[in-house]
């Protein structure tokens, strides 16, 4: 700026800037105050002082314990937390990145009201009064006219969710759900059938906290994992098991031999001693081979073919029948290729993988000891039939007494600090509700209402968040329990922290099913989106609402550790704008739904329950750690064994406890926020191995390793139905009426032991696909970039490195015409800004390289991918040496982004591919209605 | 004289610092249609320009949202960080303003808690300093310094850029003339305060160059 040339302002001539002309002048707008308060040289100097506060990341799933410096109130650099055993200071580009995520201009602010259609993306701001207005009256004429049970709150992928739990279920929806999901339910299934887990991971975290002889505890740094293997599984990546990527490097220092078995040459095969390139959804034949192997070559009396290690037997029960059930398929001969089940021919045949290099495989595994064999998100997650590899994967471990040992494998679920207790609202589903079904008055539980339980995926214990749209569209028609028969629409839908739009089964699906209208309204009444970022699906809300960023709320982190340890996510800033906390939030919603007369919402289970913040997440930490004494050595060797632990390290330490004999609990004082607060941000109680004794951390109903899930007992004088399996098959058999995902397979219920079933959209191994081979030659697999799913597309930094071959700097230069979102919706508003080629990261589309020759292709070329039904993507693609021909690679949530506010990755939605775009909507796995995202064959076409 | 002016500095800060508050109120609008200045004043033209795009208070803040709001990518953020670090906010400028704010022992007294550097705290620190210029003689001559330098170091490096990008965003007529009434306005305190500027060797000026 400079001065107005030819002039020169004199005291007078800034008169002639003024308002003489009217009352009083400019002087008269004084009254419109500064905005500004004074205040004490104390304050000012609070403000202005430098302090170090410990929280837990949200940058991806790992939550590493952070050390967060704040100058003058600003969040100025964030480090890893030293004290935070999961992490051990280390901190990636992902989490340093953080402050871009918070100090981002593209945040929500404010409340927003929607103005034009869904989809449009069209706001206005409004007063957090007006917003909770606009919710709960939609709230309360839903429950009057439909029932709360027309209400879901998906709390999507960051974890600290119990307020919206609690508050939902308050409300009177048994209908709480989170990422998990559509995240990777099948690959889960084997640990939580056969432990009452989730997540079998290998020994390599350290430091581990260990109980001496002398009674001390002392960091252990040793590794001794002989052999990893993981398949389908990339730890070098943005995932919650943050240790093994570290871990994993320093195991093979230690002398572990490291095996990834991985259509692709991710980053953690880099770092592998062996890479198996396995075809696509073949992993559960690969597995099967290797436990055949294992079966028929075993020899006690031969140490160099003694792989079963027998002591499995002392802590499990079922093996036998298990067995039988696996071996009745050896006979069998596989429509596709004519060989017998599980043979080493049989899975050349099916992975790709030649016999020999399966037999060495499966014969390492059996004779290293100790050794762990993971699975991951990827390859069998992502699977329709992910759940048999997992089931098998478990099996491999324990039958070679991997499980427990130290340096083998760790089942992190069971063995990790409980929180949330009565802070998530599971009281509230054990409400008594009557609703009139088929014309007379049923009365149950708020839970047997839930659509999932007792409806079309009575064992899908983490709901089923891929089957929405259908669910928006039809409603809900419940199959089990006492209401069977009772029907309801979808009328409400609350996102929090999730993107289904982009990363929940098929993209045009969730669109259709968030825009459908019956008349001129929508189906669904109330759309509510709560979140940092504005993401595609908040796009389609009818509020938006300002969630804080991580760094300004207070949670846990949910981490899976090797042993039970907790870290405080704390306030590091204050609250920006006029974002709330998810506290504050249920707070709001609740005082409203409360003035507004609704019966359910109680001040006594609110805001005189939790009067502060801090009140809510110390009652989260009352049951923590919440594990059994148990183990070797014995964490707390003066405790009875297999008690329940609960209360802060030191309080344990110092013996300041008390015992009940009743409920079996060694109860030490609360952990709270302000004693992690007072500890670095850290609660660690000591780690153990051989936690299956006596049971132990187990959580199945025998309190043992169950390799059958439907099985009776003698309890108490009369028969029970035991395992997992059992409670849905009551459900089923009560009304002779099998859920249609079962009957998609041929069965009548859930199987009491081993079973199997083919994936879908597999030429290789389902004949159903083989008439499709030649048309469609590419299987479509998804991969993990360093971003947070789609989360965190807006922060800078993560958009310039690029990552895994799938996130590369394959822009073309262009002179972008910035686009908002105006009063005639997404427009370009004449501004220009140059992005030169080769700087900003793409989403593309991996393709081995002998096929792009075959297809006259180079790096660089944009391709269109269509599947047989006719969906297609486009993107850039990239070719290379390292991934197994007939394969493409493409990121989850990497592409075709069409939000405005995710900064440059939305100016190249249209070269990058939206993997979701091409996933079969009717492709959700038969147990848990996980989507198959992995499942998808395609032909390419250059563009 | 200079008490006259003073008063009406004061007052023209309050002003900017409501007109760049979210949400415009009928009330304010009243005053913007009623301030009337000499023909030949610098102000005239933008001042004139916001008056006649003066209308239904609704449509002002809905474009209000578009321009400074948000949700999503806006195309002038009011941050000075956004254009002096990178389109990051809370960066250096952000610190330094409310270094500045601490050390005259005043802060924002908002419910929402916006960064330090956004263009409405930063007028309305001016405002605070033009009244204490007006209240105080003591105080008096260490406050126009202090708007000197906030002037120079805070707002100048950075408001041309919003307000270019508010103008190549938005041909809305009571906006684009704000934001011109605004530059002028500043350009002209800027040139009566200068006499009343001191070289202090302790307030080294700190400001980045546009990183845009």
């Amino acid at each position: 700026m400079t001065k107005q040339q030819g002039t020169t302002l004199t005291r007078r001539d800034f008169l002639k800037v003024g308002g003489l002309t009217t009352a009083g002048g400019l002087a008269a707008y004084s009254v419109l105050g500064t905005g500004f308060k004074k205040i004490s040289a104390q304050e000012a100097q609070s403000r202005l002082e430098n302090r170090t506060v410990y929280t837990a990341c949200v940058m991806c799933p790992a939550e590493c314990g952070l050390a967060v410096r704040v100058e003058n109130g600003v969040a100025s650099a964030i480090y890893g937390n030293n004290h935070a055993p999961l992490n051990s200071g280390v901190l990636c580009g992902k989490g340093a990145a953080g402050l871009q995520m918070t100090y981002n201009a593209n945040r929500v602010k404010y409340p927003m009201i929607r103005v034009g259609e869904r989809g449009e993306g069209k706001f206005r701001r409004a007063s957090w009064d007006e917003a909770m207005e606009y919710i709960a009256d939609k709230l309360i004429q839903i429950k009057e006219e439909t029932g709360p049970e027309a209400v879901i709150m998906d709390t999507g992928d960051v974890t600290d969710r119990d307020p919206y739990y609690y508050f939902a279920r308050a409300f009177g929806t048994p209908h709480t759900v989170e990422h998990g999901s559509i995240c990777d339910t099948p690959r889960r299934h084997g640990p939580k059938l056969m432990f009452g887990g989730k997540r079998v991971e290998p020994d390599i975290m350290r430091p581990v906290m260990v109980r001496q002889p002398d009674g001390s505890l002392k960091n252990d740094f040793s590794y001794r994992t002989r052999l990893i293997v993981y398949a389908g599984w990339n730890p070098f990546t943005a995932t919650r098991i943050v240790y093994e990527s570290k871990g994993t490097v320093e195991a093979k220092l230690a002398g572990a031999r490291i095996v990834v078995i991985d259509p692709a040459l991710s980053n953690t095969a880099t770092k592998a001693d062996q890479w198996v390139p396995i075809r696509p959804g073949t992993d559960p034949d690969l597995f099967a081979a290797v436990l055949r192997y294992i079966l028929e070559n075993h020899r006690d009396d031969n140490p160099f073919r003694k792989y079963i290690d027998w002591s499995f037997l002392e802590y499990s029960q079922g093996w036998e029948e298990f067995e039988e059930d696996f071996r009745a398929w050896w006979g069998q001969t596989d429509p596709v290729n004519d060989l017998e089940y599980f043979t080493l021919e049989w899975a050349e045949q099916r992975t790709g993988i030649d016999a020999q290099t399966i037999a060495e495989l499966a014969h390492t595994f059996g004779i290293t000891k100790p050794a762990v064999w993971v699975w991951g998100m990827n390859g069998i997650g992502h699977h329709y039939n992910g759940y048999v590899a997992a089931i098998i994967g478990t099996v491999l471990n324990v039958i070679t007494g991997n499980m427990e040992v130290p340096g083998g494998a760790i089942d992190t679920e069971i063995v990790k600090s409980s929180k949330g207790g009565n802070s998530t609202g599971g009281i509230f589903n054990g409400r008594e509700v009557t609703r009139r079904v088929n014309g007379r008055d049923v009365t149950g539980h708020q839970e047997q209402l839930h659509m999932d339980s007792f409806g079309d995926w009575p064992a899908a214990w983490d709901d089923v968040v891929g089957d929405y749209p259908r669910r928006f569209n039809d409603g809900v028609t419940l199959r089990y329990g006492p209401f069977r028969g009772h029907q309801y629409p979808i009328r409400a839908f609350f996102l929090r922290t999730g993107n289904p739009v982009i990363t929940a089964s098929n993209t045009k699906t969730w669109i259709d099913a968030l825009t459908r209208k019956n008349g001129d309204d929508y189906n669904v009444d109330l759309v509510v989106y709560i979140d940092t970022p504005l993401l595609e699906t908040g796009l389609y809300a009818d509020v938006v609402l300002p969630e804080c960023s991580y760094l300004e709320r207070m949670s846990l982190s949910d981490i899976y550790p090797s042993h039970p340890m907790i870290f405080l996510r704390d306030f590091v800033i204050e609250k920006m704008y006029e974002s709330k906390s998810q506290y504050d939030i249920m707070i709001a919603l609740a005082r409203k739904l409360y003035e507004k007369g609704d019966p359910d919402i109680k001040p006594e289970d609110f805001w005189e329950k939790y009067p502060t913040e801090e009140d809510f997440w110390n009652e989260a930490l009352m049951v923590s750690p919440g594990r059994a004494n148990a183990g070797v050595p014995l964490p707390y060797p003066d405790y009875p064994v297999n008690y329940k632990i609960l209360g802060t390290p030191d309080s344990l330490e110092a013996g300041r406890v008390e015992i009940d004999d009743e409920k079996k609990e060694i109860r030490g004082e609360p952990v709270t926020a302000q004693w992690l607060r007072d500890h670095h941000g850290v609660a660690v109680w000591p780690m153990s191995w051989h936690r299956f004794n006596d049971g132990g951390v187990l959580q199945t109903d025998s309190k043992k390793v169950e390799f059958v899930w439907d099985y009776e007992v003698e309890q108490d004088e009369e028969v029970q139905r035991k395992g997992r399996y059992a409670k849905y098959n009551k459900l089923i058999e009560e009304v002779n009426d099998t859920p249609p995902s079962l009957q998609r397979l041929g069965w009548e219920k859930y199987p009491r032991s081993f079973y199997w079933f083919e994936t879908l959209w597999n030429p290789y191994t389902n004949p159903d696909y083989v008439q499709y081979k030649d048309e469609y030659p590419f299987l479509v697999i998804s991969g993990r970039i360093h971003h947070a799913m789609s989360g965190t597309q807006m922060v800078d930094w993560l958009g310039r490195i690029p990552t895994e071959d799938l996130w590369m700097p394959f822009n073309d230069e262009r002179v972008v015409d910035e686009v908002i979102v105006g009063p005639d919706g997404p427009a370009p508003n004449g501004r220009q800004v140059r992005v030169p080629k080769g700087t900003w990261c793409i989403g593309v589309i991996q393709m081995n390289a002998s096929d792009g020759e075959g297809l006259g292709l180079e790096s660089g070329d944009l391709v269109e991918l269509e599947s047989p039904l006719g969906d297609t993507t486009r993107g850039k693609v990239y070719l290379v040496e390292t991934i197994r021909p007939g394969v493409l690679r493409v990121p989850l949530g990497g592409g075709g982004r069409f939000s405005p506010g995710l900064g440059k990755t939305y100016d190249f939605r249209d070269i990058s591919p939206n993997h979701n775009e091409i996933i079969d909507p009717e492709g959700l796995s038969p147990v848990m209605g996980q989507p198959a995202y992995c499942d998808m064959i395609v032909k390419v076409t250059k563009v | 004289m200079t008490e006259q002016i003073l008063a009406e500095r004061a007052g023209l800060y309050s002003l900017l610092r409501a007109l760049y508050t979210y949400p415009l109120t009928d009330k304010l609008l009243d005053d913007v249609a009623g301030l009337a200045l000499p023909p030949d004043s610098p102000l005239c033209d933008s001042l004139m320009q916001m008056q006649s795009g003066l209308k239904n208070i609704d449509a002002l803040n809905v474009e209000m949202t578009r321009l400074l709001e948000g949700p999503g990518r806006t195309p002038s953020p009011p941050f000075a960080s956004y254009y002096l670090n990178n389109k990051q906010l809370m960066g250096p400028c952000a610190m330094l303003a409310r270094q500045t704010y601490l050390e005259w022992r005043v802060y924002p007294d908002s419910k929402q808690q916006l960064p330090d550097d956004h263009l409405a705290q930063e007028m309305g620190f001016m405002a605070h300093l033009a009244q204490l210029a007006l209240s105080s003689e003591t105080d008096r001559p260490q406050a126009l310094a202090a708007s000197y330098r906030f002037l120079t170091e805070q707002i100048v490096p950075w408001l041309p850029h919003f307000s270019n990008a508010l103008m190549q965003a938005s041909d809305d007529p009571f906006f684009v003339g704000l934001v011109k009434f605004t530059q002028t306005a500043i350009q002209s305190d800027l040139d009566w305060l200068e006499p009343f500027r001191t070289t202090d060797p302790q307030r080294t000026p700190s400001v980045q160059t546009p990183g845009v």
